[in-house]
């Protein structure tokens, strides 16, 4: 027994400084890869179409339109600011308003090269603040609203037509927790607005086209960075 | 007094020399176009004509991208009681445009927007009653050129093709899927001058790639 634990012992103390060795060798190895985060506070300003493939109603195809401006922190990593406002028929009855405030980190799945790279796929997440109101159409039709805040995440990609101007497509699952209201269809062809009380996850899919142009830079890279992503 | 006109005319010189070194057609950086016009337009489903007084302007960020803005006054020429009656819209956005130089500019451009739209409508006892005013977004991108006749004048034609659709005040929706056609006479000016900043930069002894993106 006591001749078996030593045979564990043994090996176990012998691999430790290689271990540790190769623990050494790796951090050099990161080390040696100074990376100048060159894209580091680029400021772009652009303007967005948003489409709602669904809301609460089938075939409820919804339009907007909306401003961001993205702050990069690292070569890879951007933050998106958003507004929009997005409208969308229901049951050719009703119709209903979503209108988003917030924001998106995005990461990209390559290196943008400093944006010389055609085509920059990149997924986000992010949160928002949303308000939505429904109204039946017509002459003082019945009307509700509310106010909820929502977790995003989308999966899209930049066409980098130049290295300053791109035009981007992304797909957004944006899911809202809060109090909800949705439109129903009566079998007479009515439709009436019903509000739930109780908070409730609701979620939409939305296709966002934007155009952005990278006009400044807010701050000045400094030194080379370690970087994970080198 | 002589030496004061040689002077003031060598400086004069100078300076048109300048300007003439650096028309639109050989950079557009720091130019701004501007158009007042009339336009036509046909919405697809109404299967009716309309018509605009639209103004716009182009401001050129870079040779071959214009951050770019417009508005649309709707004059009705339907005769029709019911339908659109109001349909002033307003865009803005990006345009690329395709080519680095020459006189013949054409451009695409993604520009979305919104319309403050009023609709008549019949009610139940036959009657037509107008709905308040509302805001409908539009999906718009634009397709044209420009051909430059000079320093401050270029001819253009330009193409915006608008969709969206308006819910309010009126029992239906309606659809705003229209096409815009619009040409004639602009006008150029140059704002700044091309490189600027970076000369500015340079002469402060600045790494340029710090502080702009190229």
């Amino acid at each position: 027994m006591y001749a078996i634990r030593w045979l564990v012992i043994i090996p176990m103390a012998t691999a430790l400084p290689y271990l540790l060795q190769a623990q050494k060798n790796d951090t050099t190895s990161i080390a040696k890869k100074p990376v100048v985060e060159r894209m580091s506070g680029t400021f772009s300003l652009g303007v967005r179409n948003d489409y709602n493939i669904f809301t609460d109603a089938p075939k409820s195809f919804g339009a907007g339109l909306g401003g961001s401006m993205r702050i990069q922190l690292l070569n890879r990593l951007n933050t998106e600011w958003f507004a929009d406002y997005v409208a969308s028929s229901l049951y050719g009855k009703a119709h209903r308003i979503d209108a988003h405030i917030g924001w998106n980190v995005m990461f990209y799945l390559l290196d943008p090269k400093g944006f010389k790279r055609k085509l920059t796929p990149f997924i986000a997440a992010g949160h928002c603040f949303d308000y939505t109101s429904i109204r039946i159409n017509g002459e003082n039709g019945a009307y509700k609203r509310k106010w909820s805040s929502a977790v995003q995440m989308s999966l899209g990609c930049h066409y980098n037509i130049t290295p300053q101007f791109d035009v981007s497509l992304s797909t957004l699952y944006d899911l809202h927790l809060g109090n909800d209201i949705e439109s129903e269809l009566h079998k007479d062809g009515t439709v009436t607005i019903e509000e739930y009380k109780n908070a409730g996850f609701e979620g939409h899919i939305m296709l966002i086209f934007s155009a952005h142009y990278k006009f400044l830079k807010l701050w000045t890279p400094k030194k080379p960075s370690r970087s994970f992503w080198a | 007094m002589d030496t004061q006109k040689t002077i003031a005319l060598i400086l004069g010189l100078v300076i048109i020399s300048n300007v003439q070194a650096q028309t639109i057609m050989e950079d557009r950086t720091g130019f701004v176009n501007s158009q007042g016009n009339i336009a036509a337009g046909y919405l697809f489903v109404q299967k009716q004509p309309a018509a605009y007084i639209i103004g716009e302007s182009e401001i050129f960020v870079k040779n071959q991208i214009a951050i770019t803005g417009s508005a649309w006054f709707f004059v009705p020429v339907s005769r029709k009681p019911t339908g659109l009656k109001a349909n002033h819209t307003f865009t803005w956005g990006f345009n690329y445009h395709f080519l680095k130089k020459g006189r013949f500019d054409p451009y695409v451009g993604l520009t979305p927007g919104l319309s403050i739209v009023r609709v008549a409508y019949n009610t139940a006892d036959g009657e037509v009653k107008k709905a308040p005013y509302g805001v409908a977004p539009l999906f718009s991108a634009a397709v044209g050129f420009n051909y430059y006749v000079g320093s401050i004048f270029h001819f253009f034609l330009k193409a915006q093709g608008v969709s969206g659709e308006f819910s309010g005040g009126a029992p239906n929706r309606t659809p705003l899927h229209e096409i815009k056609l619009t040409a004639g006479l602009g006008w150029n000016a140059r704002f700044w001058k091309p490189g600027a900043l970076k000369r500015e930069l340079e002469q402060h002894g600045l790494n340029t790639t710090d502080y702009l993106i190229e």
